[in-house]
């Protein structure tokens, strides 16, 4: 490859295009930058004294934002800001951010990177296990995540290729079945244990096929996945392959699996979509309210990169039929949106901006 | 090292430097956004380069950093929403090199990056370890699993044959 490509870089040709800009303006530009940095240090100091003086309150929308702009701003609410601060990590570190850079993030549609072929979830009588109200043991053993390894998987790294329906097919670095079968096992059961409730499926072998997922935005993809071969099944579990990144072995996870939410947490409404008006702070959310809402408060997380949406829904205390309505709200930023991207906190998923 | 003395470094290497980030960038506008930025960070806290025997060398990492940072940002966004960004400004516009560089972008970054900084400029091995923050091996396999990618996007470009994944 080295003589054919070096060839088609010359730069010489290059270099011709290359126009200097007036060395007084960077010298300019740095001269600003640094008393924005002096002011910022003044600003933090204040800070710091009126927290060390008074009540935290000072932390949430307060003084002297423009100055520290790099600084992460909170909502005031401290699960909220918490469970925010852990996205933004899963996305930069978890391998969000790195399939979003292949183009290809699956859709919140899919749910799980683990997917039953057809043919296991229909039962005997015609009934999918999902609508059934008694599902099988094996299918909740299966929705618990309740594996046992039998015999050992392999450890290999073979190359796969993710296929973007209308778009480019991608080289990508897979995780090997081993560390792919962790993912699948996520729940153990008590020693001494034999009802149906401890009941774990065996997983005997893994080959490498693949999975069609819907993707976020639209359209679809061909991924590679490992598909598991469960003792007693007459089908393999799939679950996807990719690795999380290009330089570590652990398998990627959507999400939902990186930010479960605990079943006493806030049940934080998804936001839809958010619109913002060129020139202008304000950020406008298109979430799924329900009919009986008693409150509903925006709450926003921002950092240099990312700004967490979320609303907070406070139901009205009384019986009520659960009917979703489109609803919108409205927060004011510290600055303009920009290019930052957008999470919702109810599920870890990025919001369309429009 | 004060302003006048980065003036000189300035004179001498800012062309060079943008050459050198364009094939990384594969966008000679980016290419030149960085590296002045790389220039107005030095100039902000010149106490940076105290000890520091090349500032060439020096601001070339910087600007490599900062395309990294700002790539990943930007393709994370454009990507997630499909918006369709500017187009790269590419100054050579022969068959060959626009091919190149196109097909350099499909690339995971970090292949690109080894790519480039190998095969483009030609830094040892080692040197482009030291720059990427990775292990040799890491620079090995990136190269090789690069030039492989590479060449299959040259074959699709031909052909257009799904992946196979049967």
């Amino acid at each position: 490859m080295r003589e054919s490509t070096y060839a088609a870089f010359q730069p010489d040709v290059i270099a011709e295009h290359v126009r200097p800009p007036e060395y007084a303006g960077l010298v300019a530009r740095a001269r600003r930058r640094r008393r924005r940095r002096i002011a910022a240090i003044g600003v933090a100091t204040a800070v710091a004294v009126a927290i060390v003086a008074t009540v935290p309150v000072v932390l949430s929308r307060g003084a002297g934002r423009d100055a520290v702009t790099d600084a992460p701003v909170g909502s005031g609410r401290a699960d909220f800001d918490r469970r925010a601060v852990e996205m933004i990590a899963g996305w930069t570190d978890g391998g969000l951010a790195y399939v979003a850079e292949l183009g290809f993030v699956p859709s919140r549609m899919n749910g799980t990177l683990t997917l039953l072929p057809e043919g296991w979830p229909v039962r005997d009588d015609g009934v999918y296990e999902w609508e059934s109200p008694t599902p099988s043991p094996e299918y909740r053993a299966y929705l618990a995540g309740r594996f046992r390894l039998v015999g050992p998987l392999s450890t290999d790294r073979p190359p796969g290729t993710v296929s973007i329906r209308g778009g480019p097919t991608i080289t990508v670095p897979l995780a090997s079945a081993q560390d792919t079968y962790l993912t699948l096992d996520r729940a153990d059961v008590a020693p001494g244990c034999t009802g149906d409730e401890c009941l774990e499926l065996p997983v005997t072998a893994a080959t490498l096929g693949w999975v069609d997922l819907m993707l976020d935005g639209g359209g679809r993809a061909t991924v590679p996945a490992w598909l598991f071969t469960v003792d007693g099944l007459s089908v393999p579990i799939a679950r996807v392959a990719l690795a999380s990144s290009a330089e570590t072995t652990a398998p990627l996870r959507l999400p939902d699996e990186l930010f479960p939410l605990s079943p006493d947490a806030p049940r934080w409404a998804v936001v839809h979509a958010v619109a913002t008006r060129s020139g202008t702070n304000r950020l406008e959310y298109r979430f799924q309210g329900g009919l009986c809402d008693a409150g509903r408060t925006p709450v926003v997380y921002e950092t240099r990169d990312f700004v967490v949406v979320g609303v907070d829904i406070v139901a009205e205390r009384k019986a009520c039929f659960s009917v979703g309505v489109d609803a919108t709200a409205e927060v004011t930023l510290t600055r303009p949106l920009g290019d930052r991207v957008v999470l919702s906190v109810a599920d870890g998923f990025p919001v369309r901006v429009t | 090292v004060d302003e006048h003395e980065l003036g000189e470094v300035y004179a001498g290497s800012y062309r060079r430097l943008v050459v050198r980030l364009y094939a990384v960038t594969g966008d000679l506008a980016e290419a030149e956004e960085v590296v002045q930025e790389a220039f107005v960070r030095v100039l902000a806290s010149p106490r940076r380069l105290r000890g520091v025997d090349s500032p060439e060398a020096w601001l070339f990492r910087v600007a490599v950093n900062l395309t990294r940072t700002r790539a990943r940002r930007r393709q994370v966004l454009d990507r997630l929403l499909r918006r369709i960004g500017e187009p790269p400004v590419v100054p050579d516009h022969s068959a060959d090199h626009v091919a190149l560089m196109a097909a350099l972008r499909h690339l995971p970054t970090g292949q690109r990056y080894a790519l480039a900084l190998h095969y483009l400029l030609d830094l040892p091995i080692d040197e482009v370890a030291q720059i990427l923050d990775v292990s040799l091996g890491t620079v090995k396999s990136r190269l090789h699993r690069g030039r492989a990618a590479l060449a299959d996007l040259y074959r699709d470009d031909l052909t257009r044959v799904g992946g196979d994944h049967a």
